[in-house]
């Protein structure tokens, strides 16, 4: 943390105190490197995760569509202020385990892939655009393509001896990819943050789009 | 949600404990240090009991003090039955992941919307849940090692674990924390319904 300059103050005048930047720095430092040990694989299981904890929490980290999605939902929560920045990350895990549940019964749901590239695509533009939308709307958007991740999950879980302490590492993980989206949104409170993030969501919606044509071709 | 509805909800999952018991292998993870601590630390490393006293600890958090301290005693004291009941009875081990997946959804859903769960409905669900859950363990640790002091120790983890989390979720409420109560309720119901489609997979999907 040597030799760090302050950052702008927020828009509302009051500088971030030092602990609140070294706390969002970290966090971000945290997020990159998550995101560049991760390999480039599309939400399929490697076919050796066993059973267990770890396998479970290494499963919504094996494809780099997942962490894009999950990421972006936090952020956008984050840019989105209360009640947004916690219901959204509380509403995607439980309408994740709905698709999860649906593809682990054995229910087929077509255009899952494209579904998926298509949720960091919309997300992608609503963290680059900075959009307000009802919560209700927030929500919804968020809830249907939490189904197409969850299912795309279900229909991969390996079949494992204790699927208890697979499902709470699945979860715990996914809880974890939000946070860290939050952890990053937390930079929307400076000027230099906001322009930031908004190339984020850019990132964001190219990788979407690259994904679309991978599932589409 | 009214009393009546949630009550419903309970009754329901807790029937499928009574109807879904399906015999297992022993198991009951040993610390080293003897029959006792074997059975302390059995709800910690178990996570079937762990998130359900988890769930229903955010769920007394709500009602304040009060509600934890009744809670407590009315899980134990449950607990303590089902565990000294089935240690007598069982000839084997007992387990019931549906029964538990819908009770573990059941309580993360009441958490995450935080139900007004009333102080009595509340004491009656966690002797319940606190006796079926007592039961499994019960008939586990008769299966284990067959020692007295297991199930006294379960009894022990049972009651420090509760005592611990009910404090730190009136704790957590009262600082105007209860956002965290609530995605964890998020969490548990989201682990209930993957581990409920996970046992279904087994019936409903052809293997292979």
């Amino acid at each position: 943390m040597h030799g760090r300059t302050s950052l702008p103050p927020s828009p509302t005048g009051r500088a971030p105190s030092a602990g609140v930047q070294a706390r969002a720095q970290a966090v971000f430092v945290t997020a990159v490197a998550v995101g560049a040990s991760t390999p480039t694989a599309l939400a399929h299981d490697t076919g050796n995760a066993g059973a267990g904890f770890v396998s479970g929490m290494l499963h919504p980290v094996s494809g780099f569509d997942h962490i894009a999605a999950m990421i972006a939902v936090g952020v956008w929560g984050a840019q989105l202020g209360r009640p947004a920045l916690w219901v959204l990350p509380v509403a995607f895990p439980l309408v994740m385990a709905i698709g999860g549940f649906l593809g682990l019964i054995g229910v087929r749901l077509p255009g899952v892939e494209i579904g998926i590239a298509l949720s960091a695509v919309a997300l992608g533009i609503m963290v680059m655009t900075e959009a307000k939308p009802v919560l209700a709307v927030a929500i919804a958007m968020v809830a249907v393509f939490a189904v197409f991740h969850g299912h795309a999950h279900g229909t991969e879980l390996p079949e494992s001896q204790s699927a208890i302490v697979y499902s709470i590492g699945f979860v715990i993980a996914t809880g974890i990819l939000h946070l860290v989206g939050i952890g990053i949104g937390t930079i929307h409170r400076w000027d230099r943050g906001r322009i930031a993030l908004r190339g984020l969501g850019g990132a964001i919606l190219a990788t979407g789009f690259v994904f679309l044509w991978n599932a589409l071709t | 949600m009214s009393a009546r509805t949630s009550f419903g909800m309970a009754i329901t999952a807790f029937g499928a404990i009574l109807c879904a018991v399906q015999p297992a292998s022993a198991h009951l993870v040993s610390t080293e240090l003897g029959p006792f601590y074997d059975g302390a630390a059995h709800p910690l490393v178990t996570p079937d009991d762990l998130l359900t006293i988890l769930g229903l600890a955010a769920l007394a958090a709500f009602g304040g003090p009060a509600s934890g301290r009744r809670l407590l005693v009315a899980l134990v004291v449950g607990w303590s039955v089902g565990l000294v009941l089935a240690f007598g009875l069982a000839h084997r081990e007992w387990q019931a992941p549906i029964a538990t997946a819908c009770t573990l959804l059941v309580l993360g859903v009441a958490t995450l919307l935080k139900v007004p769960v009333p102080t009595l409905l509340l004491v009656a669900v966690g002797a319940v849940i606190g006796l079926a859950r007592g039961a499994l363990n019960g008939s586990a640790a008769r299966m284990a090692d067959g020692q007295w002091l297991s199930i006294v120790g379960i009894a022990a983890g049972v009651f420090a674990l509760t005592c611990m989390s009910a404090a730190l979720g009136v704790v957590l409420e009262k600082r105007g924390w209860s956002i965290a109560l609530r995605v964890g309720g998020s969490w548990i119901a989201a682990i209930g319904l993957l581990l409920l489609g996970w046992q279904l997979r087994t019936m409903l999907v052809p293997a292979g």
